[in-house]
């Protein structure tokens, strides 16, 4: 059987000529990447007042995002079982276009109606922006969810 | 846009599925351009009119046309 036959429920990654699974590469990736951010913040003093626990923390919660990122970056699709041969032509292309540019379009109103809302009140809002940021990208990932779930529904 | 898709590929016996594998594409793909509901991209048309040894007029038409 040819490398390019063999299709698998998570795929393969490719490293030449050769390949192995990809999950055999992301998920000890993952830890060695969630290590290093307990180890970062450690170092960092974010920790907490106990270091270890501070370490396994922040190593945990690191791990599967990273693990998920590089299983991204590594899978060769053409090896995953039902992933079609031409995705950009799929319907589905079509929902996460849409999708994606009338988030971009919600994200546009509501932060220009909050600043415009905010700027008009005589009073001072002080706000920290490490929670501010994840915010609007929540409020980014939740607008284009919901737009791909209704196009995907009216289908 | 009207099309034909749904009766080329029953003339053949064929399931959404196998359509789908043929064109490269999902089996929503083919449900969402069956149902009128989505319009196949120029290459996409291509391929569909080449899989039932026909031609992308034959298979595809305007909603003001019967």
């Amino acid at each position: 059987m040819s490398v390019g036959q063999a299709r698998s429920k998570w795929g393969y990654a490719r490293f030449g000529t050769g390949r192995i699974p990809a999950l055999a590469v992301a998920v000890p990736s993952g830890m060695i990447l969630g290590g290093a951010a307990g180890l970062l913040a450690v170092l960092a003093g974010v920790s907490g007042p106990s270091p270890v626990l501070g370490f396994a923390v922040f190593a945990v919660f690191f791990a599967s995002p990273a693990a998920g990122l590089v299983y991204v970056l590594v899978v060769d699709r053409s090896t995953l079982a039902g992933a079609p041969a031409r995705p950009d032509d799929s319907v589905e292309a079509g929902w996460l276009d849409k999708a994606a540019a009338g988030s971009f379009t919600d994200l546009v109103l509501v932060l220009g109606i909050t600043a415009t809302v905010l700027a008009l009140i005589p009073r001072d809002f002080p706000v920290d922006l490490k929670l501010v940021l994840p915010a609007v990208i929540l409020l980014g990932f939740a607008c284009f969810g919901i737009r791909y779930l209704v196009l995907r529904g009216k289908n | 846009m009207n099309n034909r898709v749904h009766e080329s590929r029953q003339r053949l016996g064929w399931s959404q599925q196998r359509l789908a594998d043929e064109l490269g594409v999902s089996r929503q793909t083919v449900i969402s351009i069956e149902r009128g509901r989505f319009d196949p991209s120029l290459p996409l048309a291509f391929r569909i009119a080449a899989v039932f040894n026909s031609t992308i007029e034959e298979l595809f038409f305007p909603d003001d046309m019967v």
